[in-house]
């Protein structure tokens, strides 16, 4: 009688201790997951950051915009062409509002920079790039190149873009819809789907930015 | 009782009255919106002074019996207007030219960044925030409507966040926005 109480009583501290072990892994696993990436970035971060390839486009002062242009930066890309009246001139109104909330995380070690890029070369010339991009925000920078040149930077990035139904002049082009997030070492890092918030761009930022200077 | 049966009486002609005249006023607002067309909240996207693309939105409002059919829309401002839905499937952002638009009866379509709008090409002059333009829009049945639009600038797509304007409004955006976070979610699979 005696005995089998103690046995049972041993089985019982020992069933208890699995029990508590078991739950303490449990929070340690969860822990390290939530120390790893926070529920906010993981919807955002590409799994494996890409570099960004060599490409060579042309900005709209006709300087050369290439991967040299992304280093030491944060830069935010979104594609699209002039003739685009609806998504292009709605998100670009957007960006403007979410940089201009954002220059207050801007110091000399951390900067950012906008970038449009025209998946339109045959109507978008850099003059007329010029014109469109300040009018939305003098420090965005616009660029475009030949279709292959366009190809070297958005094939391996993922973004595609093709030109549509309309006339000679008044063709149409489809063109990726997400906003790129490249970090200062010239990685894909992040990834925004349309359509896009201001207020989803400055909060979305501010957490992979967080996460990233974690990470170093 | 004789004094009283009078005042009721008096009420009565009263009541008669008014009827009459919100039924004269009634069949006047009718002639006015066009066999009950009516367009709302109609405004134009200020752009670059070089853009040869502008994009029109507004709320149509059908408060007919039949269902309705809009087959297109006129402006002295433009040289051409195409009604075009933006799309953004797997992640590509798309227009699609919509040759009619259907208005059930009773019913409205709304018009707005990201989704239905009309496409404007060439506006014979630069456009500028404050500006007035009137369109025309014809309906499959032979009816028509005009509609003045207003030029603004910087309305983004989430211009409703900051100002919101009506319940009518902020309604009809909640389901957007969860849809987008619906997307978001399937993106980070």
């Amino acid at each position: 009688m005696n005995t089998g109480k103690i046995v049972s009583l041993k089985t019982g501290f020992a069933l208890l201790f699995i029990i508590l072990a078991f739950g303490a892994g449990v929070m340690r696993h969860q822990t390290a997951k939530s120390d790893a990436i926070p529920d906010e970035v993981r919807g955002l971060l590409i799994e494996q950051p890409v570099t960004v390839p060599d490409f060579k486009l042309a900005d709209q002062q006709n300087r050369v915009f290439n991967a040299e242009r992304l280093k030491g930066v944060w830069t935010f890309m979104f594609f699209g062409y002039t003739h685009c009246p609806d998504i292009c001139p709605t998100t670009l109104t957007e960006l403007d509002d979410a940089a201009s909330r954002l220059t207050e995380l801007q110091t000399p070690q951390r900067k950012i920079q906008y970038v449009f890029i025209s998946v339109d070369p045959e109507r978008d010339t850099p003059e007329l790039l010029a014109d469109y991009i300040n009018y939305f925000d003098a420090r965005f920078i616009a660029a475009t190149g030949p279709v292959q040149d366009l190809k070297q930077l958005t094939e391996p990035l993922g973004v595609k873009f093709e030109r549509g139904a309309g006339a000679a002049t008044e063709y149409l082009v489809g063109h990726s819809s997400a906003m790129l997030l490249i970090d200062p070492q010239a990685r894909y890092y992040a990834r925004f789907a349309a359509p896009h918030y201001s207020e989803e761009i400055v909060e979305g930022f501010k957490q992979v930015l967080s996460y990233a200077e974690r990470q170093q | 009782m004789k004094l009283n049966r009078t005042k009721s009486l008096g009420r009565i002609n009263i009541t008669f009255f008014t009827s009459l005249v919100l039924c004269f006023f009634a069949v006047n607002i009718g002639a006015h919106t066009g066999g009950g067309i009516v367009v709302k909240d109609a405004w134009v996207r200020e752009a670059p002074p070089n853009a040869k693309v502008l994009a029109a939105y507004m709320t149509i409002e059908n408060h007919t019996g039949t269902d309705k059919v809009l087959t297109g829309v006129t402006s002295s401002s433009f040289d051409r207007i195409e009604i075009h839905q933006t799309l953004n499937r797997d992640g590509m952002a798309s227009m699609e030219q919509q040759k009619e638009l259907g208005i059930a009866a009773e019913n409205s379509v709304k018009l707005e960044p990201g989704g239905l709008h009309l496409m404007l090409f060439n506006p014979g002059a630069a456009l500028k925030a404050g500006d007035s333009i009137t369109f025309s829009l014809k309906f499959a049945d032979g009816g028509a409507s005009v509609a003045s639009a207003i030029v603004k600038k910087a309305a983004g797509g989430s211009e409703h966040h900051h100002h919101p304007e009506h319940d009518e409004h902020k309604t009809q955006e909640q389901p957007e926005k969860q849809n987008k976070h619906d997307e978001n979610h399937q993106h980070s699979h």
